[in-house]
């Protein structure tokens, strides 16, 4: 019986904190000291801002119409938004970065190394197909880092379609 | 005693009403060389126990007990020399293994959360027009990276192709 009680407790720890590992991102887990850093412009949209975005009047804002409304359609299933970015040592942070995140639990979606020396990765993490983090790490010799977490169900389609809704504005200018 | 004396006694023994007394008068009847005819079924019974109540054990019963006992105690571990005791060696270790792996794992998964004190509210863009900007120019940004990759692994294609093809 005594056995039984310790394997009870023990399975109740393990799940209360993979409930509590689910919670967290990416910036949370990785990058905490990147938060306090000097060097490091921090911003974080939460989940309450998003669902504002639905009744809120962009027509201040100098947005195209089509574009503004996929941005708040993606929006409307983010549950938080975090960007780091800083303006040094872009290369260095970049691929401390990369080290950091754990391959286990971020799939690469996509790397791009471009000739004039950025790097450009998108990391997912997803449970059953659904995206739950997409993670975008930027940093090149151009002294330029970023780290935008993005955290939430997230559809790689609509993303994509606004890509495309980009293209045609430059199209028509 | 006759007969008649006996067979009542008898009688009440067997409702389990006679005394102590009323037993040991039976079993001295019993006892006698001449037994009436008609008690002689019982008297193989008041013998037994006369037997019984006269036997005791003797002197080295004490130390052949123990004999016994040790003898079994010796013989319990060697029995259990196979198989048996590798198996629960085998669970115990297992059950060890098992609740260091735990330990293991929780701490594992606690680490990072150990270091989550981040105040994300010092942050927090509290401007919904700011945020929006944000958020938007956040997804462009990784919109336009996407679309990039894509572009290039497309021309990249492309490319590929068209060599293969003049190659041909």
């Amino acid at each position: 019986m005594k056995y039984f009680k310790l394997m009870a407790l023990c399975g109740v720890l393990l799940v209360s904190f993979t409930q509590a590992q689910a919670q967290a991102n990416a910036i949370d887990k990785y990058f905490s000291q990147y938060v306090d850093d000097e060097r490091f412009t921090v911003v974080y949209v939460s989940s309450k801002m998003f669902q504002l975005f639905d009744r809120l009047d962009v027509g201040g804002l100098d947005m195209d119409e089509e574009e503004s409304k996929i941005v708040k359609n993606i929006a409307k299933d983010l549950r938080g938004l975090r960007i780091l970015s800083a303006d040094e040592d872009g290369l260095a942070l970049y691929k401390e970065a990369k080290s950091k995140i754990s391959t286990q639990e971020y799939e690469v979606l996509m790397t791009v190394r471009t000739n004039d020396g950025e790097n450009v990765d998108f990391l997912i993490k997803d449970n059953d197909n659904i995206i739950e983090e997409l993670l975008l790490l930027v940093g090149g010799e151009d002294d330029e880092f970023a780290l935008l977490s993005f955290v939430g169900r997230l559809d790689l389609n609509s993303i994509v379609k606004l890509a495309n809704s980009m293209e045609e504005d430059k199209k028509k200018e | 005693m006759d007969y008649k004396q006996i067979n009542g006694l008898l009688e009440r023994y067997f409702e389990g009403q006679t005394s102590l007394e009323e037993e040991q008068q039976l079993q001295q009847y019993f006892a006698q060389a001449v037994i009436d005819e008609r008690l002689q079924q019982f008297a193989p019974l008041f013998q037994f126990f006369e037997v019984e109540q006269t036997a005791a054990l003797d002197e080295q019963f004490d130390a052949r007990l123990l004999e016994a006992i040790e003898e079994q105690a010796k013989v319990v571990p060697m029995r259990s020399t196979g198989r048996r005791v590798i198996l629960r060696w085998l669970s115990r270790a297992a059950a060890i293994v098992l609740i260091f792996a735990a330990a293991w794992w929780v701490y594992d998964t606690q680490q990072p959360l150990e270091q989550t004190g981040i105040d994300w509210s010092k942050y927090e863009v509290t401007d919904p027009q700011l945020a929006f900007a944000l958020t938007q120019k956040a997804l462009k940004g990784a919109s336009a990276q996407i679309k990039k990759g894509s572009d290039m692994a497309q021309s990249e294609v492309k490319y590929i192709s068209t060599m293969t093809e003049i190659l041909k």
